[in-house]
């Protein structure tokens, strides 16, 4: 158990004096008394975040015992230069109470090591930081549901102490905060990510100052020059997060809570599949929406033309550019020519061949499982 | 352990309802160790009463290292210490099944079919083996399916009664899957969606890819391995009745034991498997092209 030391400022975002720009400023701010220093802010990390941690931080919330207001755990990626990616997490035992806290240090040790063990030589995942959820104002009894908000915090002077436990484990530790109060003036569920750096008075470090930096979900898109961004989640992991979507999204139109991801052919609940991509009905639906969205772009264009651009010419130029590119991507085809029909052909036959093939082949094995079953026993 | 009976009086699981964060679990571990198959543990519950099996947490098996580190764990020793360190979390501490990474959808193996039995009989007769394709996962789909032995495959493998017949479509029963959130992350995939005006993970509209893309050729590729090996099998069993015939003519001893079953049977199975595959996605293909025909056409006039 490490207690506080003393100091009683309140950590938000950032202290009024770094204020002046989000770029880098360095060392000594002569504004203020020159003992007063406070480390290199730089403001120009950012950090991408993989959507199975925010599942894995809400879900260990959830899961907390009574009476602990938050929860912590162990923050896994890879550091880049100013760009972090968290690509994992696991949770961690911890308790507070005031101003002491008390983390779980050898079930860290020993999870890591558990955790790295499986991770081929390729993918190198180490420690980057620290999550924490919102703790609730005035400590951690969870007071009984009352009228009106209870004010919730995101950093307390508890945070500091974790966070020195967590610099400790690796260099610059990101901390992650995932508000999870619920409360009328966060909207759903927000999450920010901090860097800390030390506030030093003649030389004596007095406090941390934790400086918010950039965050965001990495969704696995491509960015638009075709360059995959280091550290994105993969394809697969956005269809996760596609059907997920699709869940909620039919649960507010009144359905139920459960997603189907898949069903044994010809079942009953194969036929109410709506999530499945490779139905016909997925394929208008998906057709309804490419046409909402041409629709869209062509009364756009249609009022530029009419309307000569309007007041915000360079967003509307801008917009025009990346319309025109979008449309340049399409390929030109003679679609009378010859060479569309015999593409289309050749791409038909192929098909048509391996359905016959297979279907051939499932009727051979039917044969052969009947020639099978009519050996008998066989000689044991 | 409970007998035979009180198993089977047990109610069977007839769903199951894994949670967002297990799904997340499985697919990232499958993904990054492409293209090598792994494996790894479900924790969950099963609800009794209505036959659901609720799945909450997944972590991997560790990689077999050859060169065997001193802090190389076997795998049942590293499963018995993860649950415990999640216990201390409060993560739902009982084994319910184990997950697999399944290659272009081939899963009817001998080995599979060992696992899952002793997992059946050791663990409890409701586990489920969760087998994830990394290459059917594409376009917006996602191909997670669940699977048990059924009851007569189990039946016969317990009995030391080798080489009896059972019809390949019997030795697996799948499962239905549905995914389920609790409520703070369907709380922020709302939000999410609802706060910008794109839709960040959206995937309606990889399905109108129309390249040929190699999944066909895969399967044909493998359906040609597979048809080898039950040819090797049909060779075996002919081989062994001719010895069979020359013993009897010679009233020598026995000719060793006969081929096992199982193995052509399963690869049957699995044969028609990829045939199901493959005329899935060309009947889907088939439509795709026929539109992207007729828009062009139209469009010509």
């Amino acid at each position: 158990v490490r207690s506080a030391n003393g100091s009683t400022h309140h950590h938000h975002s950032h202290i009024p004096i770094s204020n002046k720009h989000p770029l880098q400023t360095n060392m000594t701010n002569h504004t203020s008394s020159p003992a007063l220093t406070i480390g290199s802010t730089n403001t120009n990390v950012s950090v991408h975040i993989h959507p199975l941690v925010l599942l894995s931080v809400l879900d260990h919330h959830t899961r907390r015992q009574e009476p602990n207001g938050r929860v912590i755990g162990t923050l896994l990626g890879r550091r880049e230069g100013n760009h972090v990616t968290i690509t994992n997490c696991f949770a961690v035992p911890h308790a507070e109470r005031g101003d002491e806290v008390a983390i779980g240090k050898d079930f860290n040790r020993q999870m890591l090591s558990l955790c790295l063990s499986h991770i081929g030589a390729s993918k190198h995942e180490s420690v980057v930081g620290w999550y924490g959820t919102a703790l609730p104002e005035g400590g951690n009894e969870d007071v009984a549901e009352e009228e009106g908000d209870k004010s919730y915090v995101t950093i307390t002077d508890t945070s500091s102490l974790i966070h020195d436990f967590y610099a400790g484990e690796c260099e610059d530790p990101i901390h992650l905060v995932v508000d999870t109060s619920m409360s009328q003036a966060s909207a759903g569920v927000p999450m920010k990510a901090y860097r800390s750096v030390p506030l030093t008075v003649k030389g004596m470090a007095l406090a941390n100052v934790f400086h918010e930096v950039r965050c965001s979900i990495s969704t696995g898109r491509s960015s638009s020059d075709n360059e995959q961004v280091e550290g994105t989640c993969s394809v697969a992991e956005r269809i996760v997060m596609d059907k997920m979507s699709k869940g909620v999204q039919a649960r507010a139109n009144g359905g139920s809570e459960l997603t189907l991801i898949s069903a044994p052919a010809g079942s009953i609940e194969e036929e109410s599949n709506i999530t499945d991509n490779t139905s016909i009905r997925s394929l208008e639906s998906g057709m309804k929406k490419l046409l909402d969205l041409l629709e869209n772009a062509s009364e756009f264009v249609d009022n530029v033309v009419a309307n000569g651009g309007g007041t915000d010419s360079d967003k509307t130029e801008e917009i025009g550019r990346k319309l025109t590119d979008t449309i340049s991507m399409v390929p030109a085809i003679d679609c009378m020519g010859a060479d569309f029909d015999k593409m289309i052909y050749n791409n038909m036959q192929d098909l048509l061949m391996v359905s016959y093939l297979s279907n051939l082949t499932k009727t051979q094995l039917s044969v052969a499982e009947k020639l099978n079953s009519a050996i008998g026993t066989g000689a044991s | 352990m409970t007998d035979t009976a009180a198993t089977i009086a047990e109610s069977t699981v007839k769903a199951v309802h894994i949670d967002g964060l297990a799904v997340m679990k499985i697919v990232k571990h499958c993904q990054d160790s492409l293209p090598s198959m792994v494996t790894g543990s479900l924790l969950g519950m099963m609800l009794d009463d209505d036959g659901i099996l609720e799945i909450t947490h997944a972590f991997p098996f560790p990689e077999q290292k050859d060169n065997g580190g001193d802090k190389n764990m076997d795998g049942h020793e590293y499963q018995l210490e993860m649950m415990k360190m999640l216990r201390e979390v409060n993560v739902d501490n009982n084994c319910v099944g184990w997950y697999q990474s399944m290659l272009t959808g081939s899963y009817s193996t001998s080995t599979l079919v060992e696992n899952q039995q002793g997992y059946q009989t050791d663990l409890s007769p409701n586990a489920v083996v969760l087998l994830y394709d990394p290459q059917q996962t594409n376009k917006g789909n996602l191909v997670l399916r669940a699977y048990r032995l059924s009851r007569e495959c189990m039946e016969l493998l317990s009995t030391q009664q080798k080489n009896v017949f059972l019809s390949p479509s019997k030795f697996f029963e799948e499962i239905p899957v549905y995914m389920k959130n609790n409520g703070l992350t369907t709380a922020m995939l709302y939000e999410l969606s609802q706060r910008s005006n794109v839709d960040h993970f959206n995937c309606d509209f990889e399905q109108f890819n129309l390249d040929k893309d190699s999944y066909i050729e895969k399967n044909l590729e493998l359906m040609c391995n597979w048809v080898d090996d039950l040819a090797n099998e049909q060779y075996k069993f002919q081989y062994y009745v001719r010895q069979q015939k020359k013993q009897q003519q010679n009233e020598g001893e026995d000719s060793g034991s006969a081929p096992r079953r199982l193995e052509s049977l399963l690869i049957n199975h699995q044969i028609r498997q990829y045939c199901d595959q493959m005329e899935k996605s060309s009947s889907g293909s088939f439509g795709k092209l026929f539109l992207a025909n007729n828009l062009q056409k139209g469009s010509g006039k």
